[in-house]
């Protein structure tokens, strides 16, 4: 074995003991900590990238214990797993360095150095996600991340956010019994909880045509339980007051990377465990397209009528996870392509939304109401510019990847049928034109003079390190437009492999 | 409907029905404990199915002799047992978790029940 073929596994070790030690570190060095592991992390998935194309090596398996497959769990690690364990890392180390003004509310009751840990354990259950070969490993590192993200909603301690945590766990356990049941069931079936085994198997009592029921029993148990977790419609229930509740970068954190862990974690079982074939034969796709077509309009309409900042950006998380499901639901070439570049675009975008919304609530006495946000961009113009090339993002507008996320899911619906084209598209050209109306809405009234304001405009001081996070983030929604077409060769190259 | 195959799968018919026991709780029941108690049903309701899955009526439990002289045949399936107690573990910390969240809601506002609860935090918000 080739020593960097080591990285993911000690990636994922590494996060794990780095957050035992973050816990007990004071909060200034734990931040600081947390900042460092993380920039480890982002720089072994990149090597793990450059390493894997510059060789021309194709995926490998990494042994635990050196007990080979059937028997022994492993790890696997392609272009694709490469990329987006440095991509997710990269995303939460701006949103923790971005969160950083609002971290400071936390040190009054001593939680800093308690959150750094969270973070990290986080990271640890995204990174063993992305990685992972192993169904049952996945769903002990699926209920350690709903743990955490849990924790991240209540760090507040507010009234509202516990309340908020108290649902995300319930719609979320609701969620991990239904995939967890689809996996003992799946065992039961094959004998088997690595992903390629299971295949042979599945594919084996697929061609003898016995179990067909079974299999999509168990396909829609896995499905739903993962789109519950993941807060697609109508599974959202939980999102508008979680996000509305907690921390800037725990919203950060939580709406670009927490459920893509689980979307991720569902194209590995439609790629990896029964193929795209299987998937169609149980019209589960149907089921997809379904939740997806309404979420991406409900979110869309729910985002326009309400009169609140960061409810309205949680609504617009609902429509996008629409989007991304959009993709899987178009199925196996252009839409699971689709639905991996908008997964990442939704990531930077959505994550930059909520950190400069926060620097924009600052220079308006922290109020929520969109009215009562008037000029804020004008106060503080950076912040402001940040928000609206995410809003951009999400609308879809020229010069970010938002445009090309939603072509690739136009393209893809066009090598549908007919009718599934058609709904497809409407619902798109629906969903962008509500998107329309209330980005742009609030990005001109964001950026329109305050006629309140007279004499000096107050200004909020705000450090170097989050300006530069907040500016990182605006920088990848832009580039993810220009560098199009080689994320997307390697995106087609990953899926090949995956 | 086949009696006899219901009987032959009686533990797995059983999982499933104190499956949707503890889903329905879970979801339905208003009072927080309730919810909690409705988990620990469902994810029981899932060990009890795997233990069964895993079991074969005449073996023994997967322990070697120093000797080595017990065949694997002697033997009835060791994953299943060794996923049951990952999945406790993993229970165990969710519901932690849970009552935590509970203790902190009781605290605050007095009540277990989450319709209630729900009240109160929105007149706390108009406040």
């Amino acid at each position: 074995m080739i020593w960097w073929q080591n990285l993911p596994f000690f990636s994922i070790i590494g996060s794990l003991l780095s957050a035992s030690i973050a816990f007990i570190l004071p909060r200034k060095r734990a931040r600081h900590f947390t900042l460092l592991i993380l920039g480890l992390d982002v720089l072994s998935g990149l090597l793990l990238l450059h390493r894997i194309i510059l060789l021309n090596a194709g995926p490998f398996v990494f042994q635990m214990g050196h007990f080979p497959m059937p028997w022994g769990n492993v790890i696997r690690c392609g272009v694709l797993e490469a990329f987006l364990a440095s991509f997710f890392p990269a995303v939460m180390l701006c949103a923790v360095a971005a969160g950083q003004p609002s971290l400071e509310e936390l040190s009054e009751k001593n939680r800093e150095s308690l959150s750094c840990a969270i973070v990290l354990l986080l990271i640890t259950a995204l990174l063993a996600q992305i990685y992972s070969n192993d169904l049952f490993t996945c769903y002990v590192f699926l209920e350690i991340m709903t743990l955490t993200a849990c924790a991240l909603i209540v760090l507040r301690d507010s009234g509202r956010a516990l309340m908020a945590g108290m649902r995300y766990m319930v719609l979320n356990l609701v969620g991990s019994g239904l995939f967890l049941l689809g996996i003992v069931l799946l065992y039961s079936l094959t004998g088997h909880l690595l992903m390629e085994p299971l295949h042979s198997s599945i594919q084996a009592l697929s061609q003898a045509g016995t179990h067909h029921r079974s299999l999509t029993i168990i396909l829609a148990l896995m499905t739903v339980g993962l789109c519950v977790k993941s807060a697609l419609f109508p599974f959202h229930s939980w999102v508008p007051d979680a996000y509305s509740s907690a921390l800037p970068s725990s919203n950060a954190i939580l709406s670009s990377l927490v459920s893509k862990g689980y979307i991720l974690l569902l194209l590995k079982i439609y790629v990896r465990v029964f193929g795209w074939d299987l998937v169609l034969a149980s019209r589960v796709d149907h089921l997809l397209l379904l939740f997806s077509l309404s979420g991406l309009v409900v979110g869309s309409l729910e985002a326009l009528r309400t009169t609140h900042f960061l409810r309205m950006i949680a609504w617009s998380s609902v429509a996008q996870i629409g989007y991304i499901y959009l993709g899987l639901a178009l199925g196996a070439g252009l839409g699971y392509r689709a639905a991996l570049f908008h997964l990442c675009v939704h990531a930077a975008a959505k994550s930059l939304l909520f950190l400069s919304a926060d620097m924009l609530q600052r220079v308006s006495e922290n109020r929520d109401r969109i009215q009562c946000l008037r000029g804020a961009a004008r106060r503080s113009p950076v912040f402001g510019l940040c928000w609206t090339i995410a809003a951009f993002s999400m609308v879809g507008l020229p010069f970010t990847g938002g445009l090309i996320s939603k072509l690739l899911l136009g393209e893809a619906a066009l090598s549908h049928s007919r009718i599934v084209a058609i709904i497809s598209l409407l619902a798109l050209a629906l969903s962008s034109f509500l998107h329309i109306l209330y980005f742009l809405r609030t990005v001109i009234l964001l950026w329109s003079p305050d006629p309140e304001t007279t004499g000096p405009v107050p200004s909020v001081r705000v450090g170097g390190t989050p300006l530069l996070a907040c500016c990182t983030l605006a920088v990848a929604s832009i580039a993810l437009f220009f560098l199009a077409d080689p994320l997307l060769q390697l995106f087609s190259l990953g899926l090949s492999q995956f | 409907m086949d009696l006899h195959l219901l009987l032959e799968n009686r533990l797995a018919a059983a999982a499933i029905i104190l499956f949707g026991i503890g889903l329905t709780t879970l979801l339905l029941n208003r009072n927080l404990i309730k919810k909690i108690i409705g988990f620990s049903f469902m994810d029981s309701a899932i060990f009890l199915f795997l233990t069964s899955e895993g079991y074969i009526g005449g073996r023994t439990a997967p322990i070697q002799l120093p000797d080595g002289s017990m065949p694997a045949s002697a033997f009835v399936d060791p994953i299943p047992a060794g996923l049951v107690l990952t999945g406790i573990v993993v229970s165990v910390s969710v519901t932690a978790l849970m009552l935590s969240l509970t203790v902190r809601l009781y605290q605050r506002y007095h009540t277990l029940d989450l319709d209630e609860i729900a009240q109160l935090v929105r007149k706390e918000g108009e406040k």
